[in-house]
């Protein structure tokens, strides 16, 4: 499956966001704070999802920064470092 | 000379019996039981253990989406009976105050949710531990949760002492009312069934887990296990003639060292575990007229909210007499002794 | 608004933690600078933490079921105060005395091994609940040296040691008891441990509260218990009297459930409370026991408001010292703070090196000499509750 619906799936599902479908949820879409409006422990949360999901590690927040920026960006992000 | 004496202004009660006044007002006319069934592994095979649950589907009603989504069900049940007794005070929600006490007290705390963690630290090797699941398994999750859903800014009390934790708490919010830190206190005994409650009521208890509950069988294993929560809303005895009436002692004991006045119904926090029988029979002999209620929402450590509670309910409909004395034993025999009188016309000056 | 109070008196102290088994080691480390990190291995990763060392275990630490540690920890800090106080067995059982423990391990169902054999359908023996059931450190307290007064063990997070000495004082200065024993345990504990890790806010290298590269935590373990006394019981027994705890202060941030309020609402109530219950101005305070703990989200909120309520106090955070006791951290610093005061000097910010642009507040660089008239001792909970304690020396 496309890394970008993957991600939007379980986004969804693994932060219990009730009130959105992944289909809702654009490529360009903000994650933190506007947009979607993931917080602070959701971003330590998705972490781990996409620890799981992908088997990437991201060490610290420093890192994950940017990449939480979009889902365009993590999509990015985790392609580049996706075990193959 | 100062007025130690608090008023009851709200009550919320949620339980195996349902949520708020009628659905209590039932139970209390009908007699209560068990209204769902806890599935245990026992060596004889699975089987189905009786238990007093709480529905928590009534919570979307009360919290936003967003809010929702994260909160352990502990906290849930902590939210029905903290709007409930809210919303009979005829207080706004979200209460946007700092001059407003928030105490919990619970027995067991966020024990469903400190299992749900360490599952993600099980499953898969470990390698996925859930910091949303680890945040809300701290004892004081529900109190976090309701702070931030009813914008509490005021002082905040998570107490952890089995049957005791009730009694403990309540001298403290006293404390913070009198001493003026607070106008109000929301106080709230908060208890949660997890599947290892239930393995543990199988494991202890066998066959005896599934009752009915018989609280003055002080020889025989009759507790069933039950969830829920029942907060006061509670404020400094004044003026006003409060909605309930008044807590006009709380008192740590010795249950050898009591003796219960005998112009009070006694109400026992008996609930069928052998273990506290003698405290309770003991404290029975020098009383009066006694009553348990723990029929209505089961055996837990928290129960003693429970008692005040629908002691003031049924006092307020008539249904029960007004000089009330709530007791909760542990099993080291100490005792918890609230002396209430309720009714409005319960206000009486001091001095 | 909260009135001002009686102060109430302090007449022990006792406290155990990685740097040191009594309060005269704790003090002696404390002021040598000294820093005692431990390691502990974690899925391959190594992780700082601040353990209980061999000569600072309490005897019998290690014997019987590890649920117990924590009481077991809270029990040796209050017979630390207890003869501190000069309170001997005849003493106690001829007065009402409370105990008031805050802790967060203590009353975690967290054994690993039980639950791994329930999960899997194993039916494990229930002994583990039995011992969980007797575990409740106030209990325990109370238990070990036979007191029947009300007993309170606090789960409030990382403020939970802070609230305990609050509320202890709150009962004696309404005669509910006429001596209580308060404060926090919590030991090193594997889940707490993963569940920290996965907050992704600790650090790989020991802590460094306010400094511009802090990354985060270390965990510690320990004890730290206060003996407070009503007057009564001191002059019937003529005490002598070690420190007044004369303010009090609780308040919540009501603003998510593991990140701190970044303005800092919470903790600024809960000074102005602690401040009005004892009478006071905030140059009154001569230094603050930060809590600090060394990540970025904590200090920066520390770090901007001190500066601002308290310009020119000095302050500091000494879980570089003892790691982050997480329910005994108010306790240990209580204790550390009163000791402060006695000693008339605050231990250097250890572990801090370089300023963070983001905030004004630099604490201190050395061991600092303070007028020993007012310490105040703060602690900033997981789930936004904050905490306050304001010490008055006896000068």
């Amino acid at each position: 499956m496309d890394i970008r619906r993957r991600l939007k799936q379980v986004i969804v599902e693994d932060l219990n966001l009730e009130e959105i479908t992944p289909e809702q949820i654009r490529d360009d879409e903000v994650l933190f704070g506007e947009g979607i409006g993931l917080d602070s422990l959701d971003a330590v949360e998705l972490v781990v999802v996409v620890k799981r999901h992908f088997g990437v590690e991201i060490k610290d927040m420093t890192e994950g920064r940017e990449a939480f920026a979009s889902i365009d960006s993590l999509a990015r992000f985790i392609g580049e470092r996706m075990p193959a | 000379m100062t007025d130690s004496r608090l008023s009851i202004a709200g009550i919320g009660l949620v339980g195996g019996f349902g949520q708020g006044k009628p659905s209590l007002l039932d139970a209390l006319r009908t007699g209560g039981k068990p209204n769902g069934t806890v599935s245990v592994a026992s060596p004889s095979g699975p089987h189905e253990l009786s238990a007093y649950q709480v529905d928590i589907s009534g919570v979307r009603r009360l919290v936003a989406p967003a809010a929702l989504r994260r909160m352990n069900r502990f906290a849930k049940i902590a939210v029905l009976g903290a709007s409930l007794a809210l919303e009979d005070a005829g207080w706004d929600k979200p209460v946007k105050r700092s001059d407003v006490g928030l105490v919990i007290a619970s027995g067991f705390g966020a024990s469903k949710s400190t299992f749900d963690f360490l599952d993600t630290m099980i499953e898969e090797d470990g390698h996925f531990p859930s910091p949303t699941l680890f945040s809300n398994s701290v004892h004081s999750s529900a109190a976090s949760h309701l702070s931030i859903v009813l914008e509490l800014g005021g002082p905040c009390l998570t107490v952890s002492q089995f049957e005791m934790s009730t009694l403990s708490a309540l001298l403290t919010a006293r404390q913070w009312l009198l001493e003026g830190r607070v106008e109000a206190v929301l106080f709230g005994a908060v208890d949660e069934i997890c599947p290892v409650l239930g393995y543990c009521y199988e494991r202890f208890f066998g066959a005896e887990a599934s009752g009915p509950i018989e609280p003055f069988a002080w020889d025989r294993q009759t507790a069933v296990m039950g969830e829920g929560a029942a907060f006061l809303l509670l404020e400094r005895a004044g003026d006003d003639r409060p909605a309930y009436g008044r807590i006009d002692q709380i008192t740590w004991t010795r249950s050898r060292h009591h003796d219960i006045p005998r112009d009070s119904l006694l109400v026992l926090g008996a609930d069928g575990q052998t273990c506290y029988a003698e405290h309770y029979r003991r404290l029975s002999e020098s009383a009066g007229d006694r009553v348990a209620y723990t029929p209505l929402y089961g055996s837990l450590p928290g129960g003693q909210a429970f008692d005040i509670a629908i002691a003031a309910t049924a006092a307020e409909q008539g249904l029960g007499p007004h000089q009330v004395c709530c007791v909760k034993c542990d099993a080291w025999g100490n005792c918890g002794v609230v002396q209430c009188h309720f009714g409005r016309e319960a206000h009486s000056p001091v001095g | 608004m909260i009135r001002v109070n009686r102060a109430v008196p302090i007449t022990g102290l006792g406290c155990l933690c990685a740097a040191g088994g009594s309060v005269p080691q704790v003090a002696e480390t404390l002021f040598a600078g000294q820093r005692r990190v431990a390691w502990r291995e974690v899925r391959g990763d190594r992780y700082p933490v601040f353990q209980l060392d061999s000569r600072s275990v309490p005897e019998g630490y290690y014997e019987g079921p590890e649920c117990k540690r924590c009481g077991r920890l809270a029990v040796a800090a209050a017979r630390e105060a207890l003869a501190h106080a000069g309170l001997v067995a005849e003493l106690l059982e001829s007065r009402r005395v409370g105990v008031c423990i805050g802790t967060t391990v203590g009353s975690a169902m967290n054994n690993e091994g039980f639950y791994r054999d329930f999960r899997a359908g194993r039916m494990p023996d229930i002994e583990p609940i039995r011992h969980y059931l007797q575990a409740n450190p106030a209990s325990m307290v109370a238990q070990a040296f036979g007191l029947t007064g009300p007993c309170q063990t606090i789960t409030n997070a990382c403020s939970s040691g802070s609230v305990a000495i609050g509320h202890a004082a709150d009962w004696v200065r309404a005669g509910v008891c006429d001596v209580a024993i308060a404060g926090g345990a919590d030991m090193l504990c594997s889940v707490i441990h993963a569940g920290f890790l996965s907050l992704l806010i600790t650090d790989t290298s020991p802590c460094r509260p306010f400094d511009r590269d802090r990354k985060g935590l270390n965990l510690g373990e320990g004890a730290g218990v206060v003996v407070l006394e009503s007057e009564q019981s001191i002059r019937d027994r003529d005490a002598p009297t070690q420190a007044l705890l004369s303010g009090y202060g609780n308040a919540s941030d009501a603003y998510h459930i593991s990140a701190p309020e970044p303005n800092g609402t919470g903790l600024r109530r809960a000074l102005d409370q602690a401040l009005a219950q004892a009478g006071l101005k905030p140059n009154d305070i001569d230094f603050i026991n930060a809590h600090g703990t060394g990540t970025p989200e904590n200090d920066r909120v520390e770090g901007r408001l001190f500066p601002e309520i308290f310009p020119d106090v000095p302050f500091g955070s000494t879980k570089g010292f003892t790691g982050h006791t997480l329910g005994a951290a108010g306790g240990i610093e209580a204790v550390i703070t009163i000791r402060c005061l006695q000693e008339k000097r605050i231990p250097v910010n250890v572990g801090y090196q370089e300023p963070d642009p983001e905030f004004p507040g630099r604490p201190v660089l050395e061991n600092t000499p303070i007028a020993g008239r007012y310490g105040l001792s703060d602690s900033v909970a997981f789930g936004g509750n904050n905490a306050v304690l304001i010490f008055q020396g006896q000068l």
